[in-house]
């Protein structure tokens, strides 16, 4: 008896030790199982209670309806017509591009995304969709609204990916302001006690004009993420302790307090690139 | 049948955390739901359960976040044996008690897990954020232990693992 007793000691003890040293790849695949079986009920409990919440609003916003009906009407009226100026802008640069010889930047596809829970350890700024590796998620990616950015994919499962919001501390991102074309890293700063998001632009140069209201959009530098997505507005701006850069307050675009769904920014090779570069392999020529 | 009912008592507390969220006002601390579930074992089971239970929840804690394996583990095992320690000394299935070591099992923890995550620089947070957090998850591990301790043990009841008497509680053997 007594020896038993040792023994399942020793079992739970090699147990939490194994579970400590684990290597990446077994822990990253582990954390996966667990997030794949829970995360239908998951899913279940989010849409339940996003659907009783909608509904609240929805009874509570009735007289609103018809007005906003109309905003949103003469909002897409002028996108599409911005959208039609834009494709032909877009085939002009393709044929200059082509003209000139360059390559064709790779496109963008929008993989849309419900939040099915946020981190649930507390410790990150983090949340969870419901699309993964199944779906063309990939870690790495950029995840937006259609306000901005809103974080970057990791921990990505066959059916979910954890996403890191860009007011986490240990989401950094390389930025560029639009007035001035000044490069800076932008990093999150996390919530206030009231819920107040907010960022911090970093390594700004000293010399650049930097004023309340402008557009800071990723850089496309330095890390994964495309070029020109906004992450937000400046609220504020002062020199760092060094004296060497300035330090700016950011806004994030994007209402990071109510996301319920996202797109995840995945970029594909143009059709057009991906025809010659099969030429290429094939040895080229119809 | 004891086995399916800790995993059927760690996959509800699981979901519980993940789907309520953190409040904000109190350091962004999250709901301690599997550390309640840890508590009621330390009290009123066996430590060979204990010390299962309190692995296999560190480790459902970690895997559906970016803990990384074990930390939480680790947390739950120390605690739960401390508290293990002086199931005798007290009443069991006094709401007291349960708020009491639901209180210090979430401070605990987050005190056991901000020590973890600073060290290997996975977290970056001042001291002055994890103790606002710590207080917080006292606050809501003495609120919610109580709520989960009656949920398990009536479960625990309903399948035959334990039977009450006026002041302590007993397993069957």
């Amino acid at each position: 008896m007594r020896e038993r007793t040792i023994s399942i000691w020793l079992i739970l003890a090699v147990t939490l030790v194994v579970a400590l040293n684990l290597p990446a790849a077994v822990s990253d695949r582990g954390k996966a199982v667990i997030r794949e079986f829970l995360a239908p009920l998951q899913e279940l409990v989010t849409q339940t209670t996003q659907g009783v919440r909608d509904w609240v609003v929805a009874v509570r916003s009735l007289g609103e309806m018809a007005l906003e009906n109309q905003r949103k009407a003469e909002e897409l009226t002028r996108l599409r017509s911005e959208l039609r100026y834009l494709e032909g802008l877009e085939q002009e640069n393709r044929e200059l591009r082509e003209q000139l010889g360059f390559l064709s930047r790779p496109g963008r596809e929008l993989i849309a995304a419900e939040v099915i829970g946020r981190d649930m350890s507390g410790w990150w700024q983090t949340v969870r969709i419901g699309k993964g590796i199944a779906e063309g998620v990939e870690a790495g990616m950029a995840v937006v609204t259609p306000d901005g950015l809103v974080g970057r994919t990791m921990n990505v499962s066959a059916g979910t990916a954890d996403i890191l919001l860009i007011t986490d501390p240990s989401c950094k991102v390389s930025g560029i302001l639009m007035g001035s074309g000044a490069h800076g890293i932008v990093a999150g700063r996390g919530l206030g006690v009231r819920g107040r998001p907010s960022l911090r632009m970093r390594f700004i140069n000293k010399d650049a004009v930097v004023q309340i209201g402008d557009e800071v959009v990723t850089s496309g530098l330095a890390d994964q993420l495309p070029r020109g997505l906004l992450i937000g507005h400046v609220t504020s701006v002062a020199p760092d302790e060094s004296g060497l850069y300035q330090v700016a307050t950011l806004t994030p675009a994007a209402d990071l307090s109510r996301l319920s769904y996202g797109f995840v920014v995945a970029e594909v090779a143009d059709p057009i690139e991906r025809i010659l570069r099969g030429r290429d392999v094939n040895g080229g020529g119809l | 049948m004891s086995a399916l009912v800790i995993l059927f008592v760690l996959t509800i507390g699981a979901l519980l955390q993940a789907v309520i969220p953190a409040v904000l006002s109190l350091g962004q601390a999250k709901v301690p739901a599997l550390a309640a579930v840890v508590v009621y074992y330390a009290l009123v089971r066996d430590r060979r359960t204990l010390l299962s239970v309190a692995i296999v929840a560190g480790i459902v804690q970690d895997g559906m976040g970016l803990i990384p394996f074990g930390y939480s583990s680790v947390a739950f095992v120390v605690l739960g044996l401390m508290i293990a320690r002086f199931k005798e000394l007290v009443f069991v299935h006094e709401v007291l008690t349960h708020m009491l070591f639901g209180l210090l099992m979430a401070a605990g923890a987050t005190g056991v897990l901000f020590v973890l995550l600073t060290s290997t620089d996975l977290v970056e947070m001042s001291f002055s954020q994890a103790f606002h957090k710590m207080i917080g998850s006292a606050l809501l591990g003495a609120i919610a232990t109580p709520f989960i301790f009656q949920g398990c043990a009536r479960l625990d009841r309903l399948m035959g693992l334990v039977e009450s008497t006026d002041s302590t509680w007993q397993e069957v053997p």
